[in-house]
């Protein structure tokens, strides 16, 4: 293989965050500058879970915050409902928080790979729509559940330290940083990146189009099924207009987009890109920074549309060890 | 089981609705089906042309009878629609001959940037108070402004406004038969570079679609209005695309009396569930697992090429 793909960016990557955290241990840095670390390693989290679906593989899956929801749903009902009464009498949260973002993550992966089999034979633009399709109709299965709170809303006690959210969002981030690695640079990144240049003739080059499909896409609906949990976790619960909320899908493919497709690296660089712009635009209205995010996507899509990491690599070739 | 008098009121109900959605969706379906262009900012325009009609009605002086506001939406709409088709989609499929799965893609991309900015620009205005986020007006048609059909009350707005959408449908389908504009729209849906070569420009009918595309679009949406002039807000686009989607795919790409009978089965499905199960969460997730079906059973539609 002539390109020797650097760690680099992974490493340099999860040292960062790792960094932080140490900080925030020796009290250098404020609760403040922790938590929009903390909010940086949750979109970028995000943001791969989308790529390996779309970055990787091409498929625009809209719907994608379907699977956070479900892995929102599901940690806030093993929380709050399931041992919602353990954890108001003081028990620790932990092992109810593990088990029910694992299950999230089991079900998500799950309904990813059910639905799979049947809308991941459809091209382009109509998966894209199937997933919307799906995710309105779990958001509104979901809304059925009445908890107490309302349709779909589910509230529940727990509280933690900045340290504590610190460290959960670290795991979560070295376990989503290490998977989307792994997909990238393993034969089966391969495969997908093939798909996504041409599926047809990756199809008769002998690559398994439609299992390495399947497979993105449940990965992808795992992670994104994690970081709902996560969320559920640090919230206290969960409400389904928001959780189920396009908008989510909407952060994730500007990230992607802005980042460049077909990149590891990409997504990464597009959320760090998006959360800081983001943070600056945000008013009391925050959908009024979709305006500017809006144009920027036209933008890249039109001009730039290798985003961020294309031109990179285009322009500085010295930067393809680490930019990939 | 509820009785006959809440079918026979939600079947009406379910008819009129449609018929309201059917027009939302046929914008859709003429730029989707002649270009192949996945509008997604489709709902969001509708939505424009929701508060077109209360902004008409309500902020400006004289006031604007919401009868005539689909007109000026449309009218509106196509302006944009021109602005639309240059800034989001010329650079991206404007030159291109065949949609190859990348321009379909970036053209998704692109409308979806667009759509999102829009909606990002109705908060702007309401954070600068030109307009609430909750738009209503306390217009009526008629005095009394129900009738009765067999005991169901029915307002004469969303009679009025369901005649408008169905009388709209057939003059735009007739259009895209019988007048030359609206036979090379039709064409370039078939094959564009044949089109090409018998001298008509490709780029000045994928102008002219997205105007009329986006021109319905604020239509639509005015005359949503006119049927439901409570609630009017940015999240209505939540409703009305996802529903457009199903209504195109349902009724099949490009073809308006297509969207207009797959409105009619999308709003009587929707209100009829809604009445047996009482439940609005139900009634949106049987529609929505209709667009599933659909997309893998019969992707061509109804009426599709």
């Amino acid at each position: 293989m002539a390109i020797v793909y650097s760690k680099a960016v992974p490493l340099g990557l999860a040292g960062f965050f790792a960094l932080g955290g140490i900080l925030l241990y020796l009290g250098l840095i404020s609760a403040g500058t922790a938590t929009y670390m903390i909010d940086l390693m949750y979109y970028v989290g995000i943001a791969l879970a989308m790529a390996i679906i779309m970055s990787y593989t091409g498929y625009v899956s809209f719907g994608h915050t379907v699977f956070f929801g479900i892995g929102a749903f599901i940690t806030s009902l093993i929380m709050g409902v399931v041992y919602g009464e353990a954890l108001k009498q003081g028990a620790n949260p932990y092992p109810y928080f593990i088990m029910g973002t694992l299950l999230g993550m089991a079900i998500a992966a799950g309904l990813a790979a059910g639905v799979g089999l049947v809308v991941l034979k459809l091209r382009g633009a109509f998966f894209a729509i199937a997933t919307i399709g799906l995710d309105y109709t779990v958001l509104n299965l979901v809304k059925l559940y009445e908890g107490g709170f309302g349709g779909g809303e589910i509230h529940f006690f727990v509280s933690q330290s900045t340290e504590e959210k610190y460290v959960v969002f670290f795991l979560a981030f070295l376990v989503t940083l290490g998977i989307a690695y792994y997909m990238r640079i393993s034969r089966i990144g391969y495969g997908l990146m093939a798909i996504r240049e041409d599926e047809d003739a990756a199809e008769a080059a002998g690559v398994d189009t439609f299992r390495y499909k399947i497979l993105a896409f449940t990965v992808s609906a795992m992670i994104a099924g994690l970081w709902g949990g996560v969320i559920a976790w640090r919230d206290a619960g969960m409400v389904a207009e928001s959780s189920f909320s396009l908008l989510n899908s909407v952060y994730m493919i500007v990230m992607n987009t802005i980042g460049g497709l077909g990149t590891f690296v990409g997504p990464i660089i597009g959320a760090f890109i998006f959360y800081p712009l983001y943070r600056e635009l945000l008013t009391s209205i925050p959908q009024v920074a979709l305006l500017p995010m809006g144009i920027l996507v036209i933008a890249i899509v039109s001009l730039v549309p290798e985003g961020v990491a294309g031109v990179l690599r285009r322009w500085v070739s010295q930067l393809r060890r680490y930019v990939y | 089981m509820p009785e006959a008098s809440v079918l026979l009121a939600n079947t009406i109900y379910g008819l009129l609705y449609g018929s309201i959605l059917g027009i939302v969706a046929s914008g859709l379906s003429i730029i989707w089906g002649v270009m192949k262009v996945v509008n997604l900012s489709h709902g969001y325009w509708a939505v424009v042309g929701a508060y077109v009609t209360i902004v008409l009605y309500k902020y400006v002086q004289p006031s604007i009878d919401p009868l005539l506001s689909p007109y000026i939406a449309f009218a509106l709409g196509a302006i944009l629609g021109g602005l639309f088709y240059y800034a989001a989609l010329h650079l991206v499929i404007g030159k291109v001959e065949t949609m190859t799965l990348k321009a379909e893609m970036s053209s998704l991309l692109s409308t979806f940037g667009f759509g999102i900015a829009i909606y990002g620009f109705m908060f702007f205005l309401i954070g600068r108070g030109y307009v609430g986020q909750f738009e209503s007006i306390d217009w009526t048609l008629g005095n009394p402004p129900s009738i009765e059909v067999s005991g169901i009350a029915v307002r004469k707005a969303q009679i009025a406004a369901a005649g408008m959408a169905t009388l709209i449908i057939i003059l735009v389908d007739q259009f895209l038969r019988k007048t030359v504009l609206g036979m090379a729209i039709s064409a370039v849906a078939q094959d564009s570079r044949a089109v090409s070569l018998v001298g008509i420009n490709p780029i000045r009918i994928k102008l002219a679609t997205t105007v009329i595309s986006t021109g319905l679009a604020l239509m639509a949406g005015a005359l949503f209005t006119v049927a439901y002039p409570s609630g009017i807000n940015p999240d209505l686009e939540a409703k009305l695309a996802p529903l457009s989607f199903v209504i195109v795919v349902l009724g099949g790409l490009g073809s308006v009396i297509g969207s207009y009978v797959g409105g009619i089965i999308i709003g009587l499905t929707y209100m009829l569930t809604l009445g047996i199960t009482g439940s609005d969460p139900i009634a949106l997730a049987v529609t929505f697992i209709m667009l599933i079906v659909v997309l893998v059973v019969k992707p061509t539609g109804l009426f599709g090429r």
